[in-house]
């Protein structure tokens, strides 16, 4: 081989390890930021770069475990009713023992619905989308019907000390749950990449038959996915809840659960699975964060940054699937 | 019937449609290599060849799927392009394939004017008139089926009949059949069978696809016979008999026996047996072993119960009766893992839905099976699996760019061989192949009979089954005939003739 051929060979191997689903998303973040700091001499001032991760670490969470449900071709869409429920259980269980017991029974509750999803879609083998829109519902309606319909305030203290600690204390100068999110990204990156059972997630979204005619265990691979999709909305949900010291029954019932699929959709992972990582969900969120930020500071309201979110969603996925149908 | 059969074939009646010289070449193999076929008008004209004869790349050319690449085409005496199916429904020429193309969903007589609704003056669908029409040309055909009757719930016969009198609905010249009895009952091919006379004595012409000509003789009255992508010949239907026809579809009748050296691996103790093993409605006792370092093929028509007995072997069905027996100890397997776990290997014929992880890298298509073996402290060992991922392309000569190149990006050859490095990197002691040749062009066909010999060689029990004549004829140490689930004969390789072996699988034991 020639020099250059070997160049270009090796450049060829790098060209297909680097997915070109990623340039989209990097490009737009970058612009973005460019743009608003132009725009706003505020934009990228440390106290607003801080502000945008402590708000968006929930969201990193979430996008976090739904990478993972998008992954295998599926979707949790019970992730914000998850957060409602392991508020107020949390909360609530705080006000009558202890912060360790009432961090217990909260994420336990959380999982409890994620182990639910699991059963249903690994071993009774109904559609995500069905399980996960049922129990969005059986979540949501447990959350009020614990709570009364209205919030649990008056923690004790210390545990109201520890509770806004974890959701928006500091260590040295970065936020605690940015430390809690990028660490739970980097284990669920390492768990994609590094691991049989990460393998399997992409196996089971290129093709489910082909999975099983590898000796996949199909059932339990997907009943993980869902309790890692639904511990991370039960730990994002907790850490919510300590940034506000209370139990909020509404809490995970805005576009959170929208934001936490957008995001992983916009960070370029398949919705029809098999393509993607937990990396990109990162950028997907960041894309998200720092639109709305951005927005926030040119005093642009809500409802316009509805419509521009949502054209985003849309323009990535359809970007994706032209460079598919190019192919 | 006779009468008219005689006078059809002796006029010098124009064609209906007239194919010259007609080539197909798909990137490897010549699918078709100058073709004359004609059919005229008030015929049954049977087609007949062996699996990849060109018979289906035939039919798709005329149906407007494939474009010739050289010959022409002439339809009522005029040349004619045939670019897409509406072209070829619009100058009267109806296709019907073995998969149905019927929406299981919808009633019959929905089915039938499906994307040419009859519509009142407000555009909503005009009901009475379409079931009244879907009445008038149900019993126009004679076929008893009420038109709200839901595709789903009609047997395959019945729905194979809606089939053609849908074709027939657009008034068709040229009526093609795929295959039409293979999933029939008696009754309802006798059905069939009365109606295709029925078009023809209105004046249709007929293209009857078959394997059997035994079985469709009293209906055809002439019969071309493809071999290799060839006609060996067009006939009147009389003057063929069972051993001339077995001898034009094989152009076996005086081979040479094989040159193929023997594999010097001994043969030992039976890897694989199987004890009446039965599967209700699949396969029905059957009874047979593989030793390691032999290669045993099964052989059959599509739908004979091959690939079902395989997957069953696999651990992907169960069996409803009977033992398999993997090195002398019965074995149990209720999903692939266990099977994978227990050394079974299997090549599926569906590449795309059951081989290949097709948006996965090649790299990891390969440890796919075999993944635990390259966990280290926890962790896959990306180097290793590299390591195994290149020594699999080097030994078994894939072509990739990258080991990190899609394999959905690779050719049909390559995927084959992606396959078979997956369970060659398992501990797999049996090989079942299912149809391990196909969609591959003839030089990686030679290249994958070569890996066979090796895995064989290397003393591993290889089952294939493949119903291409040559590819048995090339690998097999040992032959079973397969007929609708059934062993019907058993050939060793000195004992192996391709005429009798044709005539087993097609009228079951050779008289």
């Amino acid at each position: 081989m020639t020099r250059d051929a070997t160049i270009a060979y090796h450049w060829r191997a790098w060209l297909e390890r680097v997915d070109p689903a990623t340039v989209g998303p990097s490009l737009a973040l970058v612009f973005m930021i460019i743009i608003f700091s132009v725009l706003s001499p505020y934009f990228l001032t440390r106290a607003n770069v801080t502000n945008v991760l402590v708000q968006s670490a929930p969201l990193l969470i979430l996008g976090t475990g739904q990478t993972f449900a998008l992954l295998m071709g599926g979707l949790d869409l019970s992730q914000g009713s998850v957060i409602s429920l392991v508020s107020v259980v949390s909360a609530s269980v705080m006000l009558e023992h202890s912060f360790a017991v009432g961090a217990l029974a909260g994420l336990g509750a959380g999982l409890t619905i994620a182990l639910i999803n699991g059963l249903l879609i690994g071993r009774a083998r109904i559609q995500p989308f069905i399980v996960t829109l049922g129990t969005l519902y059986v979540a949501a309606g447990m959350a009020m019907v614990y709570s009364g319909g209205t919030s649990i305030f008056g923690l004790p203290k210390p545990d109201v000390d520890y509770f806004f600690w974890l959701g928006g204390g500091f260590v040295g100068p970065i936020p605690v749950p940015v430390i809690i999110a990028v660490f739970l990204i980097g284990i669920a990156h390492v768990v994609l990449t590094r691991t049989p059972f990460g393998r399997y997630v992409y196996a089971i979204g290129s093709s489910e038959s082909v999975a099983v005619m590898s000796g996949i265990e199909v059932a339990r691979v997907k009943i993980f996915i869902f309790l890692i999709s639904g511990g991370c909305a039960a730990i994002a949900g907790f850490l919510m809840s300590g940034r506000v010291i209370s139990g909020q029954p509404l809490l995970g019932a805005g576009d959170i659960l929208l934001q936490s699929i957008g995001a992983v959709i916009i960070g370029g992972t398949s919705i029809f699975g098999g393509q993607g990582g937990a990396l990109r969900t990162v950028l997907g969120v960041l894309v998200i964060a720092f639109m709305v930020n951005g927005l926030n500071l040119l005093a642009i309201q809500t409802f316009v940054q509805q419509v521009i979110v949502g054209t985003i969603i849309i323009l990535s996925v359809w970007v994706n699937s032209l460079r598919r149908t190019g192919k | 019937m006779m009468s008219e059969r005689g006078p059809a074939v002796e006029t010098a009646q124009q064609p209906l449609i007239e194919l010259r010289g007609v080539r197909k070449v798909f990137p490897g193999i010549v699918a078709l290599d100058g073709v004359d076929f004609d059919v005229r008008s008030g015929e049954v004209h049977a087609l007949l060849g062996a699996n990849g004869a060109g018979k289906s790349t035939l039919i798709k050319v005329i149906a407007g799927l494939y474009h010739p690449d050289a010959g022409d085409i002439l339809f009522d005496g005029r040349s004619v392009a045939i670019p897409d199916t509406r072209t070829a429904r619009d100058i009267g020429i109806s296709v019907i394939y073995q998969d149905f193309a019927l929406a299981p969903n919808l009633s019959v007589a929905e089915n039938l004017f499906l994307g040419r609704e009859f519509t009142t003056s407000i555009g909503l669908i005009d009901w009475r008139r379409t079931r009244a029409e879907a009445r008038r040309l149900l019993d126009h055909l004679a076929i008893e089926i009420p038109v709200t009757a839901r595709i789903a719930d009609l047997s395959t016969g019945r729905r194979q009949l809606i089939e053609i009198a849908k074709a027939l609905s657009i008034d068709a010249k040229l009526l093609v059949l795929d295959e039409p009895t293979a999933s029939l009952s008696r009754g309802e091919a006798e059905i069939l069978f009365n109606l295709v006379r029925r078009l023809a004595v209105a004046g249709a012409g007929i293209v009857y696809v078959s394997h059997r000509l035994e079985e469709i003789a009293p209906l055809v009255n002439r019969v071309t016979v493809l071999r290799d992508g060839r006609s060996v010949g067009t006939y009147p239907v009389g003057l063929l008999d069972r051993a001339k026809v077995v001898q034009l579809i094989t152009g076996h009748s005086m081979r040479a026996p094989q040159k193929r050296v023997h594999s010097t691996v001994a043969v030992g103790e039976p890897l694989l047996e199987l004890r009446h093993l039965s599967r209700t409605g699949e396969f029905e006792n059957i009874s047979l072993s593989a030793r390691g370092g032999e290669i045993v093929v099964l052989t059959g028509l599509v739908g004979a119960g091959r690939t079902e007995l395989l997957e069953t072997i696999f651990g992907a069905r169960r069996p409803t009766n009977g033992e398999i027996r993997i090195a002398g100890c019965a074995v149990k397997f209720s999903t692939p893992r266990e099977a994978i776990i227990g050394g079974v290997a299997l090549l599926p014929e569906d590449r795309r839905g059951q081989g290949l992880a097709m948006l996965m890298s090649v790299s990891q298509n390969i440890s796919l099976a075999s993944l635990p073996r390259f966990v280290r402290h926890l962790f896959l060992d990306l180097k290793r699996e590299l390591h195994q991922a290149r020594r699999m392309i080097n030994d078994l000569a894939i072509k990739v760019t990258s080991p990190f190149q899609q394999a959905a990006l690779l050719s049909g050859g390559n995927q084959q061989k992606l396959v078979l490095s997956k369970w060659l990197s398992t501990n797999a002691r049996i090989f079942l192949l299912d149809e391990p040749t196909q969609g591959v062009d003839v030089g990686a066909k030679e290249e994958i009979y070569g890996l066979i010999r090796g895995i064989s060689a290397s003393g591993k029990a290889v089952l294939v089954a493949s119903s291409d004549l040559d590819e048995v004829l090339e690998i097999a140490d040992r032959v079973f005939a397969v007929r609708r689930g059934r062993l019907v004969e058993e050939f060793n390789k000195a004992s192996l003739d391709p005429a009798r072996l044709v005539d087993a699988i097609t009228h079951g034991r050779a008289a």
